[in-house]
């Protein structure tokens, strides 16, 4: 995961709602709410990231130290490829 | 005047409604404890709730306390979760079309949040509307039924839908709406529209990962002007919006519009659009827009327009207006008929009596020829 270029599912549907954003797709019941350092990913997922790139743009956001947030941004990331909400792509022209 | 009346929660919204937009008035807006109930429940209605978020983060907007920013958080996060439900039915809906090879067309607000607003949740929406081909009224209608989508209100008389209609409305299990148009607007308006060509000369837009339909971006403004005049008395706040977000898009090819509505006679209507968005939002319009709300159009396209955004609409003057426009003797007949004794299904949901009583629906066209009876002997 950590070498890979990520972007949001084309097929997902969202919506800010102040610092959260809703998330949903075609065909499916569930809505999700990102909050905080997740609504923060989702925003920058709309172009291509890696987990280097995420981590470093919100290390700067947040004003916290890479290593503290890197944990929670794999983590994130991996559940968001898992559920479908993102995939990855070959590289970060897409 | 207390800004919790109507007219002053009208002023408040508006000037919400107009947060942006060039021309518009930057002097920052408080809101008063005592306006904020009323001004928020006329900000859900207005469909001005992601504008008004945005207005707040910009810190133009000052709300009266955490609370009052609180509800207003709730009151978009509903709206966009309602959003985002029928945009999940859309895609489903669409692709289900398109497989019976129906040409759909999606119009207003799915179309305009994802490529007219600078975020797709300062447009909320609450219904689907989904334009097609007459020649596939019955098909689509048809399949609706299949998919358990129920009409709200029956066809009036059968054919009326295909020789009269602007659109019918189904409702899903979900309570979500689907407005199936056949034209853009009741009336005489709608009757000259030639949807075929709108079909036409839609282009594609993405949501979801798939590709739908919607119309060009001058068949929008086109559609947006004639929302926002001939839909509502006054007009609603988020329809001038809609008209100032697609007069600014810069892809709107003015030339053209100006041709659709030489042909299809709605200069007035655009015309009557652009000023009531110009002095309701403050919004300064592109000078091409300009143009057109200080052409004076035919006299006969501004007394039609009057029979929708005057008195004259609630005493029946629109469809008093559509038996003028229709082309010939046959089919001014068969509209007053189904208008006059439309069927017993119709009559019945329409009232919701078992026993609807035709007599008080013929009171209105009753007081006309009344009027026109009483004005004969005066001469």
């Amino acid at each position: 995961v950590n070498e890979l270029w990520l972007i949001r599912s084309p097929s997902a549907l969202s919506r800010a709602v102040g610092s959260d954003i809703l998330v949903t797709a075609p065909g499916r019941e569930d809505v999700v709410r990102l909050g905080g350092t997740a609504g923060a990913v989702w925003v920058l997922m709309e172009s291509p990231q890696t987990i280097s790139s995420l981590v470093d743009a919100l290390s700067h956001r947040y004003r916290a130290a890479p290593e503290t947030i890197a944990a929670d941004v794999e983590r994130l990331v991996s559940e968001l490829l898992e559920q479908g909400w993102a995939q990855s792509v070959a590289d970060g022209d897409d | 005047m207390a800004m919790t009346d109507t007219a002053g929660l009208r002023r408040l919204a508006s000037r919400i409604a107009g947060f942006g937009l060039e021309g518009w008035s930057a002097e920052p807006l408080g809101v008063t404890d005592r306006a904020w109930s009323p001004l928020l429940s006329t900000l859900a209605l207005e469909r001005l709730t992601g504008l008004a978020m945005a207005a707040v983060d910009d810190g133009w907007l000052s709300l009266p306390g955490d609370l009052a920013e609180e509800e207003l958080l709730e009151s978009q996060g509903k709206s966009m979760l309602w959003s985002l439900s029928l945009e999940r039915k859309l895609v489903t809906l669409a692709e289900v079309l398109e497989s019976a090879r129906i040409d759909v067309v999606v119009l207003k607000g799915p179309v305009l949040a994802h490529t007219l607003y600078p975020d797709p949740s300062w447009r909320p929406f609450g219904d689907l509307d989904l334009l097609v081909r007459t020649r596939d009224w019955d098909r689509t209608t048809a399949l609706l039924g299949t998919l358990g989508m129920r009409r709200r209100l029956p066809e009036p008389r059968p054919g009326f839908d295909k020789r009269f209609g602007k659109a019918a409305a189904f409702i899903d299990r979900d309570g979500a709406e689907v407005d199936l148009h056949r034209t853009l607007t009741p009336g005489p308006f709608g009757l000259w529209i030639d949807t075929d060509e709108l079909v036409d000369r839609a282009i594609s837009f993405e949501i979801g990962g798939r590709r739908l339909r919607r119309l060009d971006d001058t068949a929008v403004l086109l559609h947006a002007s004639m929302h926002a005049s001939l839909g509502w008395r006054p007009p609603l706040l988020w329809t001038l919006r809609d008209v100032a977000e697609s007069a600014r898009s810069g892809r709107v090819d003015w030339r053209d519009l100006g041709a659709l509505a030489a042909r299809w006679r709605v200069s007035a209507v655009l015309a009557h659009a652009f000023r009531a968005t110009r002095s309701t939002l403050g919004a300064k319009l592109p000078a091409e827009a300009a143009s057109f709300a200080t052409a004076t159009p035919r006299r006969r396209e501004r007394r039609l327009l009057e029979s929708y955004t005057t008195d004259r609409r609630r005493r029946g003057g629109t469809a008093l207006a559509t038996v003028q426009a229709l082309p010939d003797l046959r089919s001014r007949a068969s509209y007053v008929w189904a208008m006059l004794v439309p069927n017993r299904e119709f009559m019945a949901t329409r009232t919701g009596s078992p026993r609807p009583s035709y007599l008080r629906r013929w009171g209105v066209p009753l007081r006309w020829l009344g009027r026109r009876g009483s004005a004969s002997v005066g001469r």
